[in-house]
């Protein structure tokens, strides 16, 4: 044990006196916190929630569902006249009070514009994200009645600013919710009525009461609650798993991937550099004093694998100190649950040193470690998300789980959302570092008998 | 006298696209404590494969190797802790001084605290390198960082040092400043060495034994004095030509014609241009007398001599008389 702590040891002093490697190491990533803080949001912007989106609307519809679907995005416009008479009570589905979700209104900013053909050139100017053009007949079309037992087909426009990539999805998202709610409700009124005439004649005291409601014209339902915008599905949560606010993070989910790949090329130099020990002489002259050859390995292990978190540590503190400065407040990149994030960069750190091991024992040369080294590494840091969203793409994930960036990424993720569900990502991490270091033991081994 | 090294039957074969290629053949071998034992074979002969496999830094396809009672195969650590190993390069952490060398090596033999820092003292000490100790060995000479690495050799006090091809690359001061290191570690030390080389002056010089290696074969072995009396009072007489080659049939001529040439051989030595020089090698009993003679048959041959050169019987003669090729071929 003595002797692996002193190969480490050594291993430590020559990656820590080297100061091309220390630049590597501590500028890297200060200056990576920084420009993935700047880029995503902003020096002023707090956090990356999407609000105010500028948003015109055309209503050329005179009917209650153009009216209702304006009144969504602009309240103070006039009413359509089938909201609720106030005593009716609608019961919630969804805890639109909570102080979490952002409200319609505040992520849009819409105007009432006449024309449509002024609101598509407003687009194309930038001047909004979107515009949504509601069609003179759109009520006509959706409204159920004895006079229109049918609901039929309408088209309703949503103008697209191409330039934006984000901002037009969620208004195109928001109308389509709305308007399928409003033909749920619709399709809800005629179901109820339907099944009400054909109840009545089954039931004589029933349809007696029925029919006298009809021709005395006090038949009335309330069916605002389908229309209540306080019962609107379109609401935008931004709870955690915690119940903590939350909002999209790039220093959490481009960090965490960002930080693995770093450290995946940490475990390539430190393979490259067994190799330079090899080329040198100086490995086959450890190996011939009575240190075994697991011991010289496992020292070089354990340089590695302390590089490795000492590294990930600072990246963690660096993207702590950027992110707080953007927040302008005090915020743990990948919360506080300080014993498992501990438990993860363990993890990470473990993986990737097994893994420069078995580098070491596959390449011949400390170019040809280069060489495989950067290959491997970077189609982990692709499958892992490390330069775009990789793992949300449904043709990549089946291969997701070759990439230690991505488990890396999804625990510290899973813990800056506050959740601490990481046994799977921890497990298999720790596994591809046991296993990897001793396929590189065995290869090593084959490779300097011959 | 005690034997320290061991050596039976040592046999290394590869598995290659033909087949199977066998580059050390059974070697049998004893290496006495306090000798300078010295294993002399042209480049290519199984040296390096030999002794990597009594350092156990090689497996063994057959056979044994025991270092001061304990088998690399069986007990590698106990027989390792007796070796001390000085590679042909520069086996050393450049960017870590000589001493920062020396503690780390020292470390991984097992020594530490006080018994490590008088050791590293002494080794500095008997490299003359004391005050040079705190610098980095990427600022050292070439001949510095051959002592350097002669000292982490040192650092555990072994009973056998092997040293291989330690002179390969360094100027002749710093060659002859290593070749007495290697004197006065069997003198004042008491150790054993084992040198490895193809350099035959080196051999002659420094060997209390001589074991000469061909084709992973010890093909001769025993002091200088009886290697040589097997070529009797052959001397080597060395005629450097100016030609390109010398036909086989003249060769044969000399063995035949001349009284007491027992061999000749050629040996290309210098190609420049368009000007080749090649080395007849003469093998001969009383080699002046037969000089004029051997003269003459060469000018009718037509070759140019440029100079004579007459040795006394060396290991040179010896591995020329076993294998008819010069050492350097």
């Amino acid at each position: 044990m003595r002797k692996i702590w002193v190969i480490a040891q050594r291993e430590l002093w020559q990656s820590y006196t080297d100061v091309n490697l220390l630049l590597i190491m501590l500028v890297t990533p200060l200056a990576l916190a920084t420009i993935i803080g700047l880029a995503f949001s902003g020096i002023n912007g707090g956090n990356a929630g999407i609000s105010d989106i500028p948003v015109a609307i055309v209503n050329q519809d005179n009917g209650d569902y153009g009216k209702r679907l304006v009144n969504i995005f602009l309240p103070d416009q006039p009413s359509a006249s089938f909201v609720t008479d106030g005593n009716t009570v609608c019961e919630q589905a969804t805890p639109s009070d909570s102080s979490n979700a952002v409200s319609i209104t505040t992520l849009t900013e819409a105007t009432l514009l006449d024309d449509p053909e002024a609101a598509r050139l407003a687009v194309q100017n930038g001047d909004y994200a979107a515009a949504i053009i509601i069609p003179p007949d759109f009520s006509a079309n959706i409204a159920y009645s004895t006079d229109n037992p049918q609901i039929t087909p309408t088209t309703l426009t949503v103008y697209a600013d191409p330039g934006r990539s984000v901002s037009p999805e969620i208004i195109r998202g928001i109308t389509e919710s709305i308007t399928y709610q409003m033909v749920g409700g619709n399709i809800s009124i005629a179901a109820t009525i339907d099944t009400l005439i054909e109840y009545a004649p089954l039931r004589p005291i029933f349809g007696t009461y029925f029919i006298g409601l009809g021709l005395t014209g006090n038949f009335q339902p309330d069916f605002s609650c389908a229309f209540d915008p306080n019962f609107n599905t379109v609401q935008l949560d931004r709870q955690t798993i915690a119940g903590e606010e939350s909002t999209f993070n790039p220093l959490v989910v481009f960090g965490s991937a960002q930080a693995m790949f770093f450290l995946l090329f940490t475990a390539q130099g430190s393979a490259g550099s067994i190799m330079e020990l090899r080329r040198e002489g100086v490995l086959q002259r450890m190996m011939v004093t009575p240190t075994p050859l697991v011991s010289v390995l496992l020292g070089q292990m354990l340089g590695t694998f302390l590089i490795g978190l000492v590294q990930l540590v600072i990246l963690s503190l660096a993207f702590t100190i950027v992110g707080s400065v953007i927040n302008g407040a005090w915020s743990p990149i990948w919360g506080g649950n300080l014993l498992l994030i501990g438990v993860v960069l363990v993890a990470a750190a473990l993986s990737a040193s097994g893994l420069g091991i078995l580098l070491s024992g596959i390449a011949s040369t400390p170019e040809q470690a280069s060489i495989i080294g950067t290959v491997i590494n970077m189609v982990m840091g692709v499958l892992g998300g490390a330069f775009f969203a990789a793992p949300q793409i449904p043709a990549l994930q089946p291969f997701l789980w070759v990439s230690l960036v991505y488990w890396c990424s999804n625990a510290l993720q899973t813990l800056a959302a506050g959740g601490s569900n990481i046994l799977l990502p921890v497990l298999v991490m720790g596994v591809i570092g046991v296993v990897t270091f001793f396929a590189g033991l065995m290869v090593f081994r084959r490779r300097l008998a011959s | 006298m005690d034997v320290l090294v061991e050596v039976r039957g040592l046999e290394k074969r590869y598995k290659t696209a033909d087949g199977e290629k066998t580059v050390v053949k059974g070697i049998d071998l004893d290496i006495y404590k306090g000798e300078v034992f010295s294993l002399l074979g042209p480049n290519g002969a199984g040296k390096t494969t030999t002794i990597s496999m009594i350092s156990g830094l090689l497996p063994m396809t057959a056979g044994s190797a025991v270092i001061g009672g304990y088998s690399v195969a069986t007990h590698p650590l106990e027989a390792k802790a007796r070796l001390g190993v000085v590679p042909q390069e520069i086996a050393l952490y450049p960017r870590f001084s000589a001493r920062q060398n020396l503690a780390f090596f020292g470390k991984l033999y097992g020594l530490n605290g006080a018994e490590l820092n008088r050791r590293i003292d002494e080794v500095l000490d008997f490299v003359d390198l004391t005050d040079r100790q705190h610098d980095r060995v990427e600022t050292f000479s070439g001949g510095m960082k051959r002592r350097v690495n002669i000292a982490v050799g040192l650092i555990h006090r072994p009973q056998l040092v092997y040293m291989d091809e330690p002179t390969v690359g360094i100027d002749p001061q710093n060659r002859r400043r290593i070749l007495d290191t290697v004197k006065r570690l069997r003198d004042e030390q008491g150790m054993t060495v084992l040198y490895t080389t193809h350099l035959m002056e080196e051999a002659q010089e420094l060997s209390d034994r001589v074991g000469i290696i061909d084709h992973g074969k010890i093909i001769a072995l025993g002091t200088v004095a009886e290697l040589t009396q097997r070529v009797g009072e052959e001397d080597r007489l060395i005629f450097t030509v100016a030609a390109t080659s010398i036909e086989d049939r003249f060769l044969r001529q000399l063995e035949q014609d001349i009284a007491g040439v027992s061999r000749a051989v050629v040996e290309l030595i210098a190609s420049e241009g368009d000007t080749k020089e090649v080395q007849l090698v003469v093998l001969c009993n009383r080699g002046r007398r037969a000089m004029p003679e051997i003269i003459t048959l060469t000018n009718a041959a037509g070759l140019d001599v440029v100079s004579i050169e007459v040795r006394e019987p060396d290991l040179e003669a010896v591995f020329l008389d076993l294998t008819g090729r010069a050492l350097r071929d």
